[in-house]
């Protein structure tokens, strides 16, 4: 399962970006862009979650940013 | 426990990182690059529009200003992070003494709780869209409607108490969300360039243009220029570079040149996620001439649910660890006071301010008046690095002296911060200078002033 988690969550994330890149050189339309977006959202946080929510928190985790 | 023995979860807050805890540079790369897409983003970028910026001084101005931040990073922080290995306050303590880091924790913590205020008031404008909520317009300075108030007290009251339970499951939830955050950025500014409908160059620029003269109805008044952006830019973290606070960072650090993983936050946040957010600013001008701009309606119309849902996150998760560190300074400065009551009055503090949009819309200006604050405490560590020893002065004077309050650094850090204070909030209006210009004279004068009033006072080395 550790195998998997980090290729389903990059799913996730050619999810959330690829259909922006077709729907601008491309056809794909807004709304079904959207749509695979969420799914890939959904994607990303269920498999990143275990994957990389466990890991030592950093050095920066409690800076704040701007 | 000898000085390489340590436990994993040690933070060595009081003691030099040792050896064995150190990091190489690639943690430090992945560190920056998820750190800067936050939820000021989606306000500063569009704040450059409405400021009327020629689309060319945007790009080159960014691109010359993050590369002066990472400069910063690389030949100012992370040298003498990676020569002490201690945090800013440990450092601070030992040249300033106790007290005055007391105050300049406070300062701090202030500063914060408006921060945290202007994201409360991000995420509010996102968590608003399904209730369909009128939202607060650009000229709005305190709140619109009952609704939107109702909205951001409850995102505040959330904010606040997870912030109250510790740092570690936002901390957590941040990191897991930071490369999709990243990413849902970019989208945005594709799907913004779509929807503005440009072929090439020159069609950008006139529709970037024509949206500068909608939000200003019909007359083009640019009130920030090329080096407006690119010093905007460079001092917008100044308070982490040349103010130091990131020797908290790269301490940890094998070599100082680890501190060129700043270019990851910089180019990806703080020109990448930028542009997007101002083109989808741009892009909602367009279609619907609305110059408002409102994080979560604009990120809706470019992203859908993944854009509101990425507003909603971006701001809780830079609001959080803002709240969690102003509560850790007014513990500091009430001894006895419990963190999570601290933590709270501070999550009070900053839903009272998110109540206000005028703190989101004046962001550029707050960004650059906390650098002009906090920043110039840097020069002070800076200066008892490199100048004390040759200027015969005592390096840590307030640990060598046993002192709580070094007054030649509290002067050499209030005297041009005061001064810059009257000109950026006080003076007439003809005479005020925007905040961002007045970050590196600060940091110079205090650091000559550091030596100065060294000189003049007692810690001289015979």
């Amino acid at each position: 399962m550790k195998k998997v988690l980090p290729i389903i969550a990059l799913v996730g994330l050619a999810l959330t970006i690829l259909p922006p890149l077709i729907h601008l050189f491309g056809n794909l339309p807004l709304k079904m862009t959207f749509h695979l977006m969420t799914a890939g959202m959904v994607v990303w946080f269920v498999s990143a979650t275990p994957w990389l929510g466990r890991g030592d928190l950093k050095p920066t985790d409690t800076e704040v940013q701007i | 426990m000898s000085e390489e023995e340590h436990s994993p979860t040690e933070e060595f807050e009081r003691r030099p990182v040792p050896d064995s805890a150190l990091k190489g540079p690639g943690k430090f790369w992945g560190m920056y690059s998820g750190e800067h897409a936050a939820g000021t983003e989606f306000m500063i970028g569009p704040l450059f529009l409405l400021s009327g910026v020629a689309l060319k001084d945007v790009f080159l101005g960014l691109l010359v200003g993050n590369l002066l931040a990472v400069l910063s990073w690389r030949y100012l922080c992370a040298p003498i992070a990676t020569k002490a290995r201690m945090t800013l306050y440990f450092q601070l303590e030992k040249i300033a003494g106790g007290n005055l880091v007391k105050l300049y924790n406070l300062a701090n913590g202030v500063l914060f709780c408006f921060l945290a205020g202007a994201m409360i008031t991000v995420s509010a404008t996102a968590v608003g869209i399904p209730f369909n909520i009128e939202m607060p317009t650009i000229e709005s300075v305190y709140p619109n409607n009952a609704a939107f108030v109702v909205i951001v007290l409850l995102v505040g009251a959330v904010i606040a108490l997870v912030a109250a339970k510790g740092y570690d499951l936002v901390a957590r939830f941040a990191n897991v969300a930071s490369p999709w955050m990243v990413l849902v950025f970019l989208a945005c500014g594709l799907v913004a360039l779509k929807q503005i409908g440009a072929a090439d160059w020159e069609g950008l620029n006139e529709v970037w243009n024509a949206s500068i003269a909608t939000a200003q109805g019909g007359e083009v008044k640019s009130t920030m220029g090329f080096w407006s952006i690119a010093l905007f830019a460079w001092f917008c973290n100044s308070a982490m570079h040349i103010g130091m606070a990131d020797l908290s960072v790269f301490r940890y650090a094998r070599k100082a040149s680890s501190g060129w993983a700043a270019a990851g936050g910089m180019y990806v946040g703080h020109y990448m996620a930028w542009i997007a957010a101002a083109f989808m600013l741009a892009a909602q001008i367009q279609a619907t001439g609305d110059a408002n701009p409102v994080p979560g309606p604009m990120a809706a119309n470019v992203a859908g649910l993944a854009g509101i849902v990425c507003v909603v996150v971006a701001g809780w998760t830079t609001a959080n660890p803002t709240i969690y560190r102003a509560g850790l300074a007014f513990q500091a400065m009430i001894p006895g006071s419990s963190r999570t009551a601290m933590t709270l009055l501070a999550g009070a503090v900053a839903t009272i301010a998110g109540v206000f949009p005028a703190f989101a819309w004046k962001l550029l200006g707050f960004v650059g008046f906390y650098g002009t604050v906090l920043a110039p405490m840097g020069a002070a560590i800076f200066a008892d690095r490199y100048f004390a020893r040759k200027a015969g002065l005592l390096q840590f004077a307030a640990a060598e002296a046993g002192s709580g309050f070094n007054w030649s650094v509290a002067l050499a850090w209030l005297i041009p911060v005061s001064v810059a204070t009257y000109f950026i909030k006080f003076a007439p209006e003809d005479d005020r200078i925007d905040s961002w210009f007045c970050i590196l004279p600060c940091w110079i004068a205090t650091a000559i002033l550091h030596v100065v009033f060294s000189k003049i006072f007692h810690n001289k080395t015979a």
